[in-house]
């Protein structure tokens, strides 16, 4: 009985509503996208406060759906085209709630022109993913604000922004044309790569990750491997490279927590359900000839998805894998990578020469470190775990420097 | 079986400023706890009222005078209600006394009064 209910909400709360979001935004248009949201969240307070009195409504969506529109009719009043828009809103189609899993669920039409628009090229990459995660993923601005380590106000502030910049730039809540549907199917992919990064590895604070940033991106990307308009082998290496990741996050941190590296992560608590997931997208990226950034990130985290033991990896494979990464994105981070791969394969003398100077970073100074003190450099060692930890964004991973200077 | 009214009291929009996940905990509660006694057949209805545009009326001098609440600024009011269907008292008792209002707020609090029950009276009248 309570499992149900609690079901229930949870669908409502997150599926039905995001899909209301979706279809009154797309009718109302860019500018309008928070009269949308406005219209949907006073429905969800709605329902959720009547239907203890009440009881559920049969078709609790299309209930939903009826106070969401009279709602948005009583916020545009003044305006007479947003008026006029909004009475073409009856009746708004609702799409039922599916009992899927959270990575299974699909989107809509409506949903991927929002995905398309909250995403556009016009927006920087910050404001892109915030948007994401208030109008498509639908969060409350406290949430993102909390796993962006940013107050609930600058959040505010950068969406009304990034709205008022959509209305700017003639943004409309449509699918692009099928000659820009690449590009911008690139854009969207590169802002939910972002949103998993920001739940993978906070940027500071107590909490070392934000499964919920991870698993929305994990879900968004699968479902724009699974739509016909942005399929292809591209969104399925993204979606295999989340999923395989995502596979990880419960064991970032160990139960006393502190960070623990994924040479000591607990591999029989990595989710095997993901990586399957994981390997069946990594399986229908082969299609075609393309190599992107994402196949190669996929191929690397399902190499570590399936090795038995960091003992037991391929590292030297991980390491041209990185080779090949590093000559389309020559970022830092990549090179970084690259060399504690080589480290691991060739020794830490070859790691040592391989790591790149990447000021303030405290990964980069945590890696010379261990390569150091594997060469019986101990005094050199400690100054760079000391500087790691100065450096470190978060409590669980400045813990992990302390164990690594008690020793 | 008689009917029970558990009236719920409240300060006015203790609940307004919620954030969702704590709302949706509290319906999760709620619901749970309703549709448990709807099912058992123990819950005969419900209303939610609102904490404003109420009018109060009253009998001045031979005429009735209505006044606004105040019910926004009141420090006590009744939230909602609901009937419940027990043998007695203490089954009534035993049945709001899991109602998730009452822990929600340390300021909520309920009161159960008995429906006064006209069926033997209509029996007497024949």
């Amino acid at each position: 009985m309570s499992q149900d209910i609690h079901r229930l909400v949870e669908l409502l709360a997150r599926d039905s509503t995001s899909r209301l979001v979706a279809a009154l935004a797309r009718r109302l248009g860019a500018a309008r996208i928070d009269v949308a949201e406005d219209a949907v969240q006073h429905a969800l307070m709605q329902a959720l406060s009547l239907w203890p009195f009440k009881g559920v409504p049969d078709r609790p969506e299309a209930w939903l759906a009826t106070v969401a529109r009279n709602r948005a009719l009583d916020l545009l009043r003044g305006e007479t085209r947003g008026l006029a828009l909004a009475e073409e809103l009856v009746p708004l189609s609702v799409p039922p709630i599916q009992a899927d899993g959270r990575f299974d669920r699909e989107l809509n039409d409506d949903e991927l022109a929002l995905l398309f628009a909250v995403c556009h090229p016009a927006l920087s990459p910050d404001m892109r993913v915030t948007f994401a995660l208030k109008t498509v993923c639908g969060l409350t601005v406290p949430q993102i604000a909390s796993g962006l380590l940013s107050e609930p106000a600058t959040i505010a502030q950068r969406l009304a922004r990034a709205r008022r910049q959509l209305e700017a730039s003639g943004v409309v809540i449509e699918p692009p044309p099928p000659d820009q549907t690449p590009d911008r199917a690139e854009t969207v992919r590169t802002a939910l790569y972002l949103m998993f990064n920001e739940g993978y590895s906070a940027s500071s604070g107590e909490a070392l990750t934000q499964p919920e940033f991870c698993v929305e991106a994990v879900r968004l990307a699968r479902a724009l491997a699974r739509h016909p308009m942005t399929m292809g082998p591209e969104s399925d290496a993204l979606a295999a490279l989340l999923a395989l990741t995502a596979a990880r996050l419960s064991t970032r941190e160990g139960p006393d927590g502190v960070a623990q590296l994924l040479e000591d992560q607990p591999r029989e608590q990595w989710d095997r359900g993901l990586i399957a997931l994981g390997l069946a997208h990594l399986e229908r990226s082969a299609r075609g000839n393309a190599i992107t950034v994402w196949h190669l990130r996929a191929e690397i985290a399902a190499m570590h998805a399936l090795a038995p033991s960091a003992a037991e990896t391929d590292w030297a494979r991980i390491a041209s894998l990185y080779d090949e990464l590093g000559e389309i994105d020559s970022s830092p981070m990549v090179a970084l990578a690259r060399a504690v791969a080589v480290g691991r394969a060739e020794g830490a003398e070859a790691g040592l020469a391989a790591l790149p100077e990447i000021d303030g970073n405290p990964y980069c100074a945590a890696a010379r470190g261990v390569f150091l003190s594997e060469l019986g450099r101990g005094d050199e060692a400690r100054i760079c775990f000391e500087k790691a930890r100065t450096l470190a964004r978060t409590e669980p991973e400045r813990r992990l420097m302390e164990k690594r200077l008690t020793f | 079986m008689a009917q029970y009214m558990l009236l719920l009291h409240q300060v006015p929009n203790y609940n307004v400023d919620l954030p969702r996940e704590k709302m949706m905990e509290m319906t999760k509660r709620y619901m749970a706890w309703a549709e448990g006694l709807r099912q058992k057949g123990k819950l005969a209805g419900g209303e939610k009222l609102t904490a404003s545009g109420g009018r109060q009326l009253r009998v001045k001098d031979g005429k009735t005078v209505a006044s606004d609440g105040p019910y926004a600024e009141a420090k006590d009011v009744i939230g909602g209600y609901f009937v419940i269907e027990a043998k007695d008292l203490a089954e009534a008792e035993a049945l709001a006394g899991d109602c998730p209002h009452l822990a929600l707020s340390p300021t909520n609090w309920a009161e159960i009064r008995p429906i006064e029950d006209m069926s033997q009276a209509r029996a007497a009248a024949g």
